[in-house]
């Protein structure tokens, strides 16, 4: 097995094709690897210098009602995964910024695809891009004929005489794709690393790296079992590589989108103005079985007065405007709440018909363990805006806290009482993204997905090379 | 001559079932996507109709209500307030009107935003109901559309058909007996090319008049104007096709050249042709921390420009002395949006800019071609869209001063102000599409100019 191995190991070198296609990709994927780097490294530039900048204004917005400088906002930016160089997944398509101001609870805002070419709707040439879609296609292009060349040729018939069992070969030459395939993409991993990425790698950056390599290996696997097996199947390599190509096609093109239209479809989500208005008729006249807010509010403020022994609001030993807005805004956050985790339930759905999905194209489990790895996915991106919330809800308790301790009764709103002391208070917003074994917990599912794909190519081409005739 | 050899590369064309098999999957995807995108436009233009028939019931229901509540105990603060609330959330949807091909653009239609509502708070700051609730992941992956999906796939439909048309003859014996009994032997290249191309143009118009035939908004011409610039794209590539055939290496190592060209001209280079752009692009960024330093200029002179806008309109007695949020607060949006504004249509400036600094590279870049004429055929163009959003900022002009002084002078409104409403109007023509149809033919001719250079190549056995 040691010599057939060796021996196709050296056809691969000794081919052309395979230098040339994996010269050709190298240059394609520094390019891409490149762009990317300076892309992400100008982002993360001007990301330190506008939160800079941002926390500045809100520091010294001076004499000011405190309730407005709480609607001046925040604004929060989401740190970049050192493996967004590779696969920046969603990023472009959720916004760079996130505001929060009382009340409300906001999206993330100026999403880069909106400014984006009409090009990038064809695929962006991410490095993710470029491993998931294009690299299967130069696999087939040098796996296509493996088997028929040397039926074409008639080395088969000489190997079959010399008493070579056919799935021995046929497994020595994934064997040997899968090695050549594997010492590339260790290299490719090792010098994005070196290159590419900005940070030091620690361990958890080490152990998603580690987790993305065997991702794509099994992904890997399955194309060079399937291009095997076809090769194996037809006769002519004409017909195997067409067959081959439609497949691709299929995988990495039209049944991802297809899917990601069958789950839009299946779950639709509100439109904005829904969205929005909905949460406004909920706050207003409250939840399924919760009072409007004007009887909650005049049950909380008649409370105020009966503990506080007053007849008055006027009367009462703190600020009634902001105690009676944390109250409102305790409530406009539970109503928040179930909006936005009503929105989540339909993402989760719609992820899951992806998943399903999946069984129909590796590619689009790979796109998902590769994003989820490199820490641009959903989960990781619902992670900071959890995060983002309470810190949002802290700033405006703290500011309407302060507020209700430093005046008595009712206070104008355009009276200008607080100062730069209250703002310099809150403290700076600090995000620790999750850990790789966060990654771990929502990729599964999709690794699964990839190591079925891999099990069923395998055992397809192992039948088939059980079955091969010179 | 021609006739019977056209008729000979059909019968061979038609007997190949590789090729049967591969029209049959690639028509089918076509089909789908078609059936898929058509769907999607109709229900925008249904949408489009049910938000706005949504409005109208709003504005019954507020004009109802202005007529039905006695007003005599209301406060001049709570007219107002009725006023202001109106004005910040009443507005119509002010949507894009989009063309004949929409369906050829749905998914580029959902990334941008096709309906505006205007206020007379600061819309930059906050344009939360004019955004597009979506899953990133879905559209990260990219959803079915229509002139996307044809220009990927067309090209693979193409290089599959085109497979080895003369090496495999070569390598069989059959083109030495044709070139034998055949002396001008790149004729039959040619009608087997020539049959080629009318098989994808017939994959591309028939899902073509699905996709329009479901859009009640498709036009003839729209879909007219799409064919003739896919009967382009589709000849560059059959005439690549053509042309890999010419070249002396097997038919394998000729398809892996033109998959090489797609790829390039399909990804690498409009990716290098945009980045390339990227350093002159207004950054969104900078955009926050220049806002916020209007927001806290404005902050800074709200007392003198209150005072400023009563001096303005000193003809109209006011009947309060000292004002409070909303009123207090009117001069201070005004001034905060007219200069917000500003910054925010630069990136419609820059995206039509960029886009038809693209559009020129069409002539290397079939699929930047192809998309482009497919936007303008939508009516989402970059220039387009920028016209739009200038027309939204007139709108809002409008509305602002139409209903300001009913807040500022606490009038209120009454149901002859809700009959009169300003109302949005976009007339703008469609962006042509005659210049990227003919640079996409241009490129189409120059390409069949170089196989006909090259023809003698297919002389040979």
């Amino acid at each position: 097995m040691t010599m057939l191995l060796s021996k196709e190991v050296w056809a691969i070198v000794r081919d052309g094709r395979l230098v040339t296609l994996a010269v050709a990709l190298l240059v394609i994927l520094a390019g891409a690897l490149h762009a990317s780097s300076l892309r992400e490294h100008e982002q993360t530039r001007e990301r330190t210098e506008i939160e800079r900048i941002t926390r500045q204004q809100w520091d010294n917005q001076g004499h000011q009602h405190p309730h407005r400088g709480a609607h001046f906002g925040i604004y929060v930016f989401q740190p970049k995964a050192p493996l967004s160089v590779i696969d920046p997944g969603i990023l472009d398509y959720v916004g760079q910024a996130l505001w929060l101001e009382p009340h409300r609870r906001n999206f993330m805002r100026f999403r880069p695809a909106v400014d984006a070419p009409p090009h990038t709707r064809l695929g962006l040439p991410t490095p993710a891009f470029l491993l998931t879609s294009i690299l299967p296609l130069l696999i087939i292009g040098f796996a296509f004929n493996a088997v028929s060349e040397e039926r074409e040729s008639g080395t088969l018939r000489m190997l079959h005489g010399a008493g070579l069992a056919p799935v021995r070969l046929i497994v020595a030459k994934l064997a040997a794709q899968l090695g050549v395939l594997a010492l590339w993409l260790i290299f490719l991993l090792a010098v994005t690393w070196v290159v590419f990425v900005q940070a030091p790698p620690d361990g958890d950056a080490l152990l998603r790296t580690a987790a993305l390599g065997i991702g794509y290996l099994l992904y890997y696997l399955t194309f060079c079992a399937l291009a095997l097996a076809a090769s194996t199947l037809f006769r002519h390599s004409r017909t195997a590589l067409l067959t081959l190509i439609v497949i691709w096609a299929l995988f990495a093109l039209v049944v991802p989108r297809l899917g990601s239209a069958v789950a839009s479809a299946g779950t639709p989500l509100p439109t904005a103005e829904q969205f929005w208005t909905q949460i406004r008729h909920d706050y207003e006249h409250g939840l399924p079985g919760d009072l409007s807010l004007a009887d909650q509010v005049a049950q909380f403020e008649a409370e105020q007065l009966r503990q506080n022994g007053v007849g008055r609001v006027e009367d009462l030993p703190f600020g009634i405007n902001a105690v009676r807005r944390l109250f409102r805004d305790a409530y406009s956050d539970k109503v928040h709440t179930h909006h936005f985790e009503r929105l989540g339930r339909a993402h989760d759905a719609q992820t899951q018909a992806l998943r399903w999905t999946a069984l129909f194209s590796p590619s689009l489990a790979m796109q998902a363990f590769s994003a989820t790895l490199a820490g641009t996915d959903m989960a990781h991106q619902r992670h900071f805006e959890h995060a983002a919330e309470a810190y949002r809800r802290y700033i405006n308790t703290t500011i309407d806290r302060w507020d209700a301790d430093n005046t008595h009764g009712v206070s104008s709103f355009d009276a200008r009482y607080a100062d730069n002391q209250l703002w310099r208070a809150i403290k700076p917003f600090e995000y620790h993204p999750p850990d790789a074994a966060f990654a771990w917990r929502a990729a599964w599912p999709d690794l699964l997905t990839l190591l079925g794909w891999s099990t069923l190519a395998t055992a397809l081409l192992i039948i088939l090379g059980r079955r091969l005739t010179p | 001559m021609i006739r019977p050899l056209m008729q000979a590369e059909w019968l061979r064309f038609r007997s190949h079932p590789g090729n049967r098999w591969i029209i049959a999957t690639f028509l089918l995807v076509f089909l789908l996507n078609a059936a898929w995108s058509g769907w999607t436009a109709r229900e925008h233009r249904h949408q489009q109709v049910a938000e706005a028939q949504a409005w109208r019931t709003m504005l019954e229901h507020e004009r109802s209500g202005l007529l039905g509540t006695p007003k005599a105990g209301e406060s001049l603060e709570q007219k107002a307030r009725t006023a202001f609330e109106f004005a910040r959330h009443g507005s119509p949807p002010a949507q894009l009107p989009t063309l004949g091909g929409l369906t050829l653009g749905t998914t580029a239609l959902k990334l941008l935003s096709p309906v505006s509502h205007v206020t007379v708070t600061n819309r930059q700051a906050d344009d939360r109901k004019s955004e597009t609730l979506t899953n990133p992941r879905l559209e990260a992956i990219g959803e079915i559309d229509f002139a996307t999906l044809t220009a990927l796939l067309l090209p693979i439909l193409c290089i599959c058909l085109c497979y080895g048309l003369l090496q495999e003859d070569r390598a069989s014996g059959i083109w030495r007996l044709t070139t034998m009994t055949h002396p001008q032997a790149w004729q039959v290249l040619g009608a087997s090319l020539l049959i080629r191309w009318c098989v994808v143009l017939l994959c591309l118009a028939l899902p073509s008049a699905l996709a329009f035939g479901l859009d009640p908004g498709a036009s003839l011409l729209a879909y007219l104007s799409w064919i003739a610039a896919g009967a382009g794209f589709a000849a560059i590539w059959i005439i690549l096709g053509g042309l890999a055939c010419l070249l002396p290496v097997s038919a394998g190592a000729s398809a892996s050249a033109l998959l090489a060209v797609w790829i390039v001209s399909s990804f690498v280079l409009p990716a290098t042709l945009s980045v390339q752009g990227d350093a002159k692009a207004p950054s969104r960024m900078a955009s926050i921390a220049a806002l916020r330093v209007i927001q806290l200029d404005v902050d800074e002179q709200a007392p003198a420009l209150l005072a400023q806008w009563y001096a303005q309109n000193a003809d109209t007695t006011v009947p309060r002395q000292s004002h409070v949020w909303p009123v207090s607060f009117m001069p201070r949006y005004t001034e905060e949006s007219l200069r917000a504004r500003a910054i925010f249509r630069r990136f419609d400036a820059y995206r039509a800019t960029r886009d038809s600094r693209l559009a020129a590279w069409a002539l290397v870049s079939p699929p930047i071609g192809l998309l482009d004429i497919a936007d303008r055929l939508a009516g989402i163009d970059a220039a387009r869209y920028h016209r739009y959003a200038l027309a939204v900022d007139d709108y809002e002009d409008r509305w602002r001063d139409y209903l300001t002084p009913r807040i500022m002078f606490y009038r209120g409104l009454t149901p002859a102000d809700l009959d009169a409403l300003p109302t949005f109007a976009f007339s703008s023509a469609p962006t042509s599409v005659a210049w990227p149809l003919v640079r996409l033919w241009v490129s189409a001719l120059v390409l069949l100019l170089t196989f006909l250079l090259f023809r003698h190549h297919a002389n040979t056995p």
